[in-house]
């Protein structure tokens, strides 16, 4: 009879220490570590900025990158590498495009590339498959990196094994030496872009 | 005098029949453009929400949609200018005629 009673009292003891591992984190059902590459088909990262004249919007695409996590109980760990070539920025005006990947805007020639280091993710909360916070990295723009942190939210699909990370990240153009052609930046060009990224990722 | 008074009507004419056909063709061409999406710039593509849904039944980040839109600012504005250039042209070198007939 004792031995039933300290049984259950184990029983229930270990249900509930174990519960926050799996409350916590979007990743319901995974344990160990676990590492996402990102789908360069349907991932994209959209911008827009403010201009004289009007708000210009665009397109990246070709973005490359991971998503790895030591613990999947502990989805605070999330670091990551994502990639964008400078060059396949787009506006929908070739033009424009040209002036925005020149040496006096994002320089594709002498920094082909854009990157962001996630570290790691803080103030997660999470609601069954997915969860917000906010991810902390390095931002790295022609060829300066700058700290930044971007509200955050990650998606979960156990059945795909699959995830879906959105962010919405502030650039600061002349943090990174971008000023534009004539000092436009903070003059006729906004200061800050806006960022908005749509990125999938498939277990590896 | 009947024949420069002629002539200045038929350019307001001409005028005001290229701008109709200008800003009437970019008007056509920039309203079936999404409200979001229009520049005010020469574009051969723009990005819309196409409306479908991605693997997390989350709407798509916006679509590229290819498809040329004239630009009021440096297509329209400068083609109109250059006939506006070219019938003022035409009208001073009408009245220089005018005057060395004259003379």
């Amino acid at each position: 009879m004792m031995n039933r009673f300290l049984l259950s009292i184990a029983t229930i003891v270990a249900t509930l220490t174990a519960l926050p591992a799996f409350a916590d984190s979007p990743f319901t059902g995974k344990t160990g570590p676990l590492k996402f590459e990102v789908d360069s088909s349907k991932s994209q990262f959209t911008f827009n900025a403010d201009t004289a004249a009007e708000k210009v919007g665009g397109v990246a695409k070709g973005i490359t990158g991971t998503f790895s996590l030591a613990d999947a109980a502990a989805p605070d760990g999330t670091t990551g590498t994502i990639t964008v070539p400078v060059a396949k920025m787009e506006t929908g005006n070739a033009m424009r495009d040209e002036h925005m990947h020149s040496a006096e805007w994002l320089n594709a020639a002498g920094h082909p590339t854009i990157t962001f280091n996630i570290t790691k993710v803080s103030d997660l909360k999470v609601t069954g498959a997915a969860a917000t916070g906010k991810a902390h990295g390095k931002f790295t723009l022609n060829g300066i990196s700058k700290d930044i942190s971007a509200p955050v939210e990650i998606k979960y699909s156990a059945e795909k094994n699959m995830i879906k990370v959105t962010a919405d990240l502030k650039v600061p153009l002349l943090e990174h030496g971008i000023k534009g052609g004539g000092g436009a930046v903070g003059d006729k060009v906004a200061a800050i872009v806006n960022v908005k990224c749509t990125l999938f990722g498939v277990a590896k | 005098m009947d024949g420069a008074k002629n002539q200045l009507k038929l350019i307001v004419t001409i005028l005001v029949l290229a701008d109709v056909a200008i800003f009437g063709t970019w008007f056509a061409l920039w309203s079936q453009v999404p409200a979001g999406s229009r520049s005010w710039f020469y574009q051969t593509s723009y990005y819309a929400e196409s409306g479908e849904k991605d693997d997390f039944g989350d709407a798509k980040p916006p679509q590229e949609v290819k498809k040329f839109t004239p630009g009021l600012i440096d297509m329209a504005l400068p083609a109109s200018a250059a006939v506006t250039a070219g019938a003022v042209g035409w009208l001073l070198l009408g009245r220089l005629k005018a005057k060395k007939r004259a003379a």
